[in-house]
Parts: structure tokens; C-alpha cells; sequence
């Protein structure tokens, strides 16, 4: 009985921890909108994804994948999270940003005998320009110009080594109407039954055929894409994906605006 | 998952084959961990899925080996296990912890 409640409250302290790993309320730009979904395959995993506007007003976006799962995974998300979100208050540099994640959170993962993959992605709504800095996660999917494009180059992901430069940040313009797409490979890797792989074409598909709706109807429409290919298929990773929608201009709305929402 | 060891003189091999997961990393780290030799060569020819776990779990067996003066080698790496641990950055560090492996 003893270990069926300790069971129980291990269980809830997981809950309890995807919770507060999920974003409550996601920030609202006037020149962007974006959603995003996780869906853990176990109790709880090692995804995390985070949105937020920097004092400059430029929205910053990342995505990770700590390496394992239940409690341990859960807590080095917390403290990526912790980190992330400190950095940010005072800096808006990408490298300078991910130097600090290296040494910070690097150290205690390396403890730990893990590592993350993280992508950080930046917007900066007045011209429209995104950067994007890939510690050895997925590469982000860009809609521009009538096609679905993976962006990105490959660095090192966070923990594997002490001494590992900052990945240099790629820029594009992005136009109303872009869309960009961040994901973790538990949706590329997801299999039907089969067993063939959900895969970076059938995600480049679904984002071609919902690029004219909101960024929450896109995350849907992948989705609804993914479950359909899967056929009920139990997944054994995590899947988590977040989509940055560029508003097409309605009736002279301003889409340059730096509003802070922090 | 399913391992078969063979020892030559100053290397003992792993051939592993199956899937390398969260639930079974720690059989084969204790596998790797007991070997000897100079070296131990872990030949995944046969596995069919590997995740993040398991790529963790080499770095750290190689990293342990390396500090008790054996090297950790990994080969016969399938093509789509491969492309996994490269976008991680794996081989970035092979220099480092993986003298003996190959990225091709």
C-alpha cells in the first residue's frame, strides 16, 4: 500500500512538472502569431519548447531535447529553462546567449551524464528578420516564397563538450504569410504500423497545404496529418512542435510594432 | 536487445543487435564497463534503433574507459543511427573520446 501511494505521488510530481515545463500563455506579437503542442509518450520526457519577448521586443523562441526521461530529464529542463529565461533578461545576442547555456547548463548536464539539443530562434517583428542557432537539434522548417525549406546549420548539442564554441546563428527575411516550424524528431521519427517514418517530407507537405491558416490551425493540420499517418501507432518519443505564423496585413494593421509583453 | 562478446587478444567485441533504449542502456553500459582490454570495439551492425539514451550512454562509458587508460570504439554504426548522432554533434567530439570510430 505504502509503495502504491509513493507510486501515486511520483506520478503526480511528474504531472506536476510537465505542467509547469508546458507555457501557460504564449506571447502575442501584433505581426506574428504562434502556438505549440507537446505530446509526451511516457509520463514525462525530455522536450521542452519556450516563447518569449526580450526587452528589445524582438520574440525569441526555443526548443529542446534533453536526452532521457522521467524526473531527471524533467529537472534538467527546469534548469534550461531557468537559465534560458535569466539570459535573456540582459542579453539578446545569440552567441551570447547560448555561451552562457554552454557553460551554465552544459556543466550540469555533463554531471548528469546527458546532453540537450537546442534550437533558439529570434524574430525581431520592425524587420521582420529571424536568426537561428542549432546546438545539434532538428532544423527548423521555413514556408518562404511558395516552399517549405529546412533552415539551420548543425552545432554541438548542449553538454557533450566542455569547450564547445557557440553554433553561428543563420538570418533570413521573413515575409506575412512565412511560416516557421520547430519541432523535436519524435515527430519526423514517429512511426505508422508498419513502421515507416513520419519524415521531413510528409512534414514539409502538411506546412505547404496549411501555410495560408493561423499558426494554431497549422500546428493542427501537422497534427492532424501526424495522427492519421500514425493509425493509433503507440510512439515511444515525445513529440513537440511550435509554429511562428507571419500576419498577413489586415486592414492597416501595423506590422512593424515592438509592443513588450513581458 | 541482444549482445555477443568475443575476445582477441587486447580487444574484446560487443556485436549488439535489436533496439538501444532508455529501458535497456544501463545492461549494456554494465556490459561495456566490465570489459579489460585495451580496447572494447562495440559493433552495432545489428541494431535497428537507437536513442538518445543510448548515445549518451556511450559518450559517458567512453568518457569512464578513456580516464581508466582503455579506449571505447564504436563501429559498424547503420547509416540511419549515424545521421542521428551527426546532427547531435557527436563526431564532433570523436577526436576527443572515439580515436578508434568511424564516421563513415
Amino acid at each position: 500500500m505504502a509503495t502504491a501511494v509513493g507510486f501515486q505521488s511520483d506520478l503526480s510530481t511528474l504531472q506536476d512538472l510537465q505542467d509547469l515545463l508546458t507555457p501557460k500563455c504564449l506571447p502575442q506579437l501584433e505581426g506574428a502569431d504562434i502556438d505549440g503542442a507537446s505530446i509526451p509518450a511516457g509520463a514525462i520526457g525530455g522536450d521542452y519548447f519556450d516563447a518569449r519577448v526580450a526587452r528589445s521586443g524582438a520574440l525569441f523562441m526555443c526548443m529542446a531535447d534533453v536526452m532521457g526521461k522521467g524526473l531527471r530529464a524533467a529537472l534538467l529542463s527546469l534548469s534550461l529553462r531557468s537559465a534560458f529565461r535569466s539570459v535573456l533578461c540582459y542579453e539578446e545576442r545569440h552567441c551570447g546567449i547560448m555561451n552562457v547555456l554552454n557553460q551554465v547548463v552544459g556543466e550540469e548536464l555533463r554531471r548528469a551524464g546527458a546532453f540537450a539539443t537546442f534550437c533558439l530562434l529570434s524574430f525581431e517583428p520592425g524587420a521582420r528578420s529571424l536568426a537561428c542557432t542549432n546546438a545539434g537539434h532538428c532544423p527548423p522548417l521555413i514556408y518562404s516564397n511558395g516552399h517549405a525549406t529546412y533552415f539551420g546549420g548543425a552545432g554541438q548539442a548542449l553538454g557533450l563538450s566542455e569547450n564547445c564554441p557557440a553554433p553561428v546563428a543563420e538570418t533570413a527575411r521573413l515575409a506575412p504569410g512565412n511560416v516557421v516550424v520547430l519541432y523535436t524528431d519524435g515527430l519526423v521519427e514517429a512511426r505508422n504500423p508498419p513502421g515507416e517514418k513520419f519524415g521531413k517530407e510528409r512534414l514539409q507537405h502538411a506546412v505547404e497545404e496549411s501555410v495560408a491558416l493561423r499558426a494554431t490551425e497549422i500546428r493542427d493540420a501537422i497534427l492532424s496529418r501526424l495522427f492519421s499517418f500514425t493509425d493509433g501507432q503507440e510512439q515511444r518519443d515525445d513529440i513537440t512542435l511550435a509554429v511562428l505564423k507571419i500576419k498577413v496585413k489586415e486592414g492597416g494593421a501595423r506590422l512593424g510594432g515592438s509592443e513588450r509583453a513581458t | 536487445m541482444e549482445v555477443q562478446r568475443e575476445q582477441l587478444d587486447s580487444r574484446t567485441i560487443l556485436r549488439v543487435s535489436g533496439e538501444l533504449d532508455f529501458s535497456n542502456v544501463d545492461d549494456l553500459q554494465e556490459q561495456i564497463e566490465t570489459q579489460h582490454t585495451r580496447t572494447v570495439e562495440v559493433d552495432l551492425s545489428g541494431l535497428a534503433f537507437m536513442d538518445s539514451s543510448g548515445m549518451g550512454m556511450l559518450l559517458n562509458v567512453a568518457r569512464k574507459l578513456a580516464s581508466r587508460g582503455q579506449v571505447l570504439s564504436v563501429t559498424n554504426i547503420p547509416v540511419e543511427i549515424r545521421e542521428s548522432m551527426a546532427l547531435v554533434g557527436f563526431f564532433h567530439i570523436l577526436g576527443d573520446l572515439f580515436p578508434e570510430s568511424r564516421a563513415e
